[in-house]
């Protein structure tokens, strides 16, 4: 028996060693996407900007060609210098060309077919474009060993190389041609005469000085850059909630940096509330403004339940960008009644600023201006509460009936459907559950049997 | 309990076992007639009896392939660079690009591979000793047939007409074939006309610097022992990668090489007032560059771009032997190969650093 289970055991762990995808991921690629989002969200929650063949961005962007110096440890230990000679588009026309403005930018990180898992590579806005780069020209035959008095080799001098350099702007290369030279070799140079599309879309941005080894950062096989935008979306003016039992909604306009972003708001707003019990979101409607692209009107249906107070928070990703003043309930406020939304307006009460307020990051003091539709239950008194933050999880569950068909332009936070990779995890996820009850049962058996 | 437990590690094992099993949606063997194909390797392979769609394994075969049926790729080992493109269709710029599964830039990406269902994979070069399991596991990861085709420069003819009877186009490649059957012989005679004293040392220079060679025994270099020159570069390791053994100028000058042979892109233009200049090659102007569109004519890779090379290098080293127009052998390559009318300046343009220089 012990011998049947170290044999299921050794079989289990073999298929799981096998278990790497069927097909396998090679390097080449044919197309480029863009990925926009705030700093704080989940990279799987950023938003597709556009897939790019490579044939649309040659038609449509400026091309050029352009030598990339590097320097690098050989294999052997000793330095290299290597020439990249390449065709291809700047990174900020690339940018442009995706509808982001680069003041907003805040990073970009460089996905590659060669990798699986994460980004390949990762560069602030400020170490790609606020920083001078250049092409060492001849690099290997203007970098010199330095020894002591006994011949070891202590660093390398450099300054020679200053006297041939230009300056060169990052570049994904649609073409390019890798040539590597040892110390020392002179009269090396670019070559375009032989440039092939093996690497399509390599990431290359020069050296800020001779002696400089990024070259573990030059990605091939870009598939995906994923821009960070700095900053948050800007709430307009947000009115206070209605403080009365009873179902209301709150309108609110979101001014968003980037287009795409905008029209994806739905997908990626985080609304909640602090206390679902007190305060809690009936559906979330995200409309982008017909006039202006970056605009968009946010309605927050909600009810008041009870006693209690709570208050609503609006983030992406995890970035809380504004919060609502909260709302409480006296002590022996009725029961909640079936929502009835009337155009009445409510009365305002005045409004404490929180701490809770002043904790959350950016949260913007929310400006009051009743828009709320209130039934008949009675008026509550706004105070001072702990921060609430809404989860979209929670506003998607939350959503309208299905028979209320959203408008043209509207759209409705919803619960996405599984997706096939989805599924793939849900599987995976049971696989990994039944081994570790297999491997809980053996230990238990073992165990038991000593 | 004990019972509880191998259930449970039995159902575990099946579970992972499902997940390793290729799932293939895609299956060209679906509902056509097919037939069994032997090939190189010795695999016996159902394929449809009508191909309409192929894809290559790689550089290599989609070359040949590319002479044979470009309309019949439904994907490239990569697309054709900037230079490159007014060789070939247009509508082949912008076939999906595959990548390649052999050598040292294995890239192949079976997804994309797939996703342009082609009927049939095709691996053509050299046979490697690990081939056939090399075949059955792209076969088996894709669920598309592969095979393999040796097509090393002596067995071209052959491979054509294999090819040309697995893809109907047997008169193609009847036409190929025997164009380079005619290459080969008229190499081989010429080659024994040249005596011992004549034959001429050549290195072959690639990269910037031109120090990066093509050493004697290189598959990337084997042109010139076929038009009966000799090799000046020699290693201990024979690298088949292009530019694979690096030389200094030191080493040059001790062999002193007759002639020699530059890729595009090396120091051609600088070569006689470099450090270089001293050597007989030089001072007696014999450097050359080697033309390279569509395709260098020698190598990177060495395919049947090397027909051409014979022809061109015999040509330059032994004019008197291998005595005829290099222009118009240029013109009747490209149209029966490139499928391409080349201009007598075009011609011109790209002998202008070799023969015509």
């Amino acid at each position: 028996m012990k011998r049947l289970i170290l044999l299921l055991t050794i079989l289990l762990a073999l298929a799981a060693l096998c278990a790497s995808p069927a097909s396998a991921t090679g390097t080449v690629t044919d197309t480029l996407t863009v990925k926009v989002g705030y700093w704080g969200m989940d990279t799987d929650a950023y938003v597709t900007v556009g897939s790019y063949h490579w044939s649309e961005l040659e038609a449509n962007l400026p091309l050029y060609y352009a030598a990339y110096s590097f320097y690098r440890a050989g294999t052997d230990g000793d330095y290299v210098t290597v020439i990249d000679s390449a065709y291809g588009f700047s990174i900020a026309d690339l940018i442009s060309y995706a509808g982001i403005y680069a003041g907003d930018v805040q990073s970009l990180q460089f996905y590659t077919q060669d990798q699986t898992v994460g980004y390949f590579t990762s560069f602030t806005y400020g170490e790609l474009f606020g920083t001078t780069r250049y092409y060492f020209e001849d690099l290997a035959a203007h970098i010199h060993p330095v020894c002591d008095e006994e011949g070891n080799l202590v660093s390398w001098d450099a300054d020679e190389a200053w006297n041939y350099c230009s300056v060169v702007q990052p570049m994904l290369a649609l073409e390019d041609n890798w040539a590597q030279y040892e110390i020392g070799t002179e009269h090396t140079a670019p070559d375009f005469s032989s440039l092939g599309t093996g690497n399509r879309f390599r990431l290359l941005f020069g050296q800020s000085y001779p002696t400089e080894t990024r070259t573990n950062q030059t990605a091939k096989y870009t598939h995906t850059v994923y821009v960070t935008l700095s900053g948050a979306p800007t709430l307009g003016e947000l009115p206070p909630l209605d403080g009365t039992i009873g179902a209301h909604s709150v309108t609110a306009a979101v001014t968003v940096g980037n287009d795409a972003l905008a029209q994806a708001l739905a997908s990626i707003l985080n609304i909640t509330s602090s206390d679902d019990s007190v305060l809690r979101i009936t559906n979330v409607t995200v409309t982008p403004d017909p006039d202006y692209s970056d605009l968009v009107t946010v309605e927050i249906e909600y009810e008041i339940l009870k006693e209690g107070e709570a208050y609503l928070s609006a983030a992406v990703g995890s970035q809380v960008f504004a919060s609502t003043q909260p709302v409480s309930v006296k002590p022996n406020e009725p029961e909640p009644t079936q929502p009835k939304p009337t155009d009445e307006q409510s009365t305002q009460a005045p409004v404490e600023p929180t701490a809770a307020q002043s904790e959350a990051p950016d949260a913007a003091p929310p400006a009051v201006s009743e828009q709320t539709k209130e039934d008949k239950g009675e008026p509550v008194q706004r105070l001072a509460a702990q921060a609430i933050v809404l989860d979209a999880a929670t506003a998607a569950k939350l959503q309208a009936p299905p028979e209320q068909q959203p408008q043209e332009g509207v759209t409705r936070l919803t619960l996405p459907e599984p997706e096939p990779s989805a599924l793939g995890a849900y599987t995976a996820l049971g696989a990994a559950i039944l081994v570790l009850l297999g491997a809980l049962g053996s230990l238990l058996y073992y165990k038991k049997e000593r | 309990m004990k019972r509880m437990i191998c259930l449970l590690l039995i159902l575990s094992v099946l579970c992972a076992i499902c997940a390793c099993t290729p799932q293939h949606e895609y299956n060209p063997l679906d509902g056509v007639e097919t037939t069994a194909f032997i090939d190189s390797a010795g695999r016996s392979v159902a394929v449809p009896v009508e191909i309409t769609r192929i894809a290559a394994s790689g550089s290599t075969a989609q070359m040949i392939l590319m002479t044979l049926c470009p309309e019949l790729l439904v994907g490239l080992a990569s697309s054709p660079s900037t230079a490159q493109r007014p060789y070939f269709p247009e509508d082949m710029w912008y076939l999906p690009t595959f990548g390649q599964f052999y050598g040292s830039k294995a890239n192949l990406n079976m997804e994309s591979l797939i996703d342009a269902r082609p009927q049939i994979i095709i691996d053509l070069g050299d046979p490697k000793d690990s081939i056939a399991s090399d075949m059955d596991m792209i076969q088996e990861q894709t669920g598309i047939p592969t095979v393999f085709v040796q097509a090393t420069l002596d067995q071209l003819p052959t491979a054509y007409r294999t090819l040309g009877m697995l893809l109907d186009r047997q008169e193609k490649a009847e036409a190929l074939a025997l164009f380079v059957e005619k290459t080969l012989s008229m190499a081989e005679e010429n080659r024994a006309k040249i005596t011992e004293e004549d034959r001429k040392t050549v290195m072959f220079g690639t990269g910037s610097t031109g120090l990066a060679c093509n050493a004697a025994g290189s598959t990337q270099a084997d042109v010139i022992d076929l038009v009966g020159g000799i090799n000046a570069i020699r290693s201990d390791e024979i690298s088949n990668r292009n530019g694979g053994t690096t030389v200094n100028l030191e080493q040059v000058y001790l062999c002193s090489p007759d002639v020699i042979l530059l890729a595009a892109g090396g120091p051609y233009d600088t070569l006689a007032d470099s450090e270089w200049s001293q050597l007989r090659a030089v001072q007696s102007g014999a450097y050359y560059e080697i033309p390279n569109l569509p395709y260098s004519w020698m190598s990177s890779p060495p395919s049947v771009n090397r027909v051409l090379g014979i022809w061109w290098l015999g040509n330059l080293l032994y004019p008197d032997v291998y005595d005829y127009d290099m222009i118009q052998v240029a013109q009747e390559y490209y149209d029966l190969f490139w499928h391409y009318t080349l201009s007598e300046e075009e011609a011109v343009q790209l002998l202008s650093r070799s023969t015509l220089k």
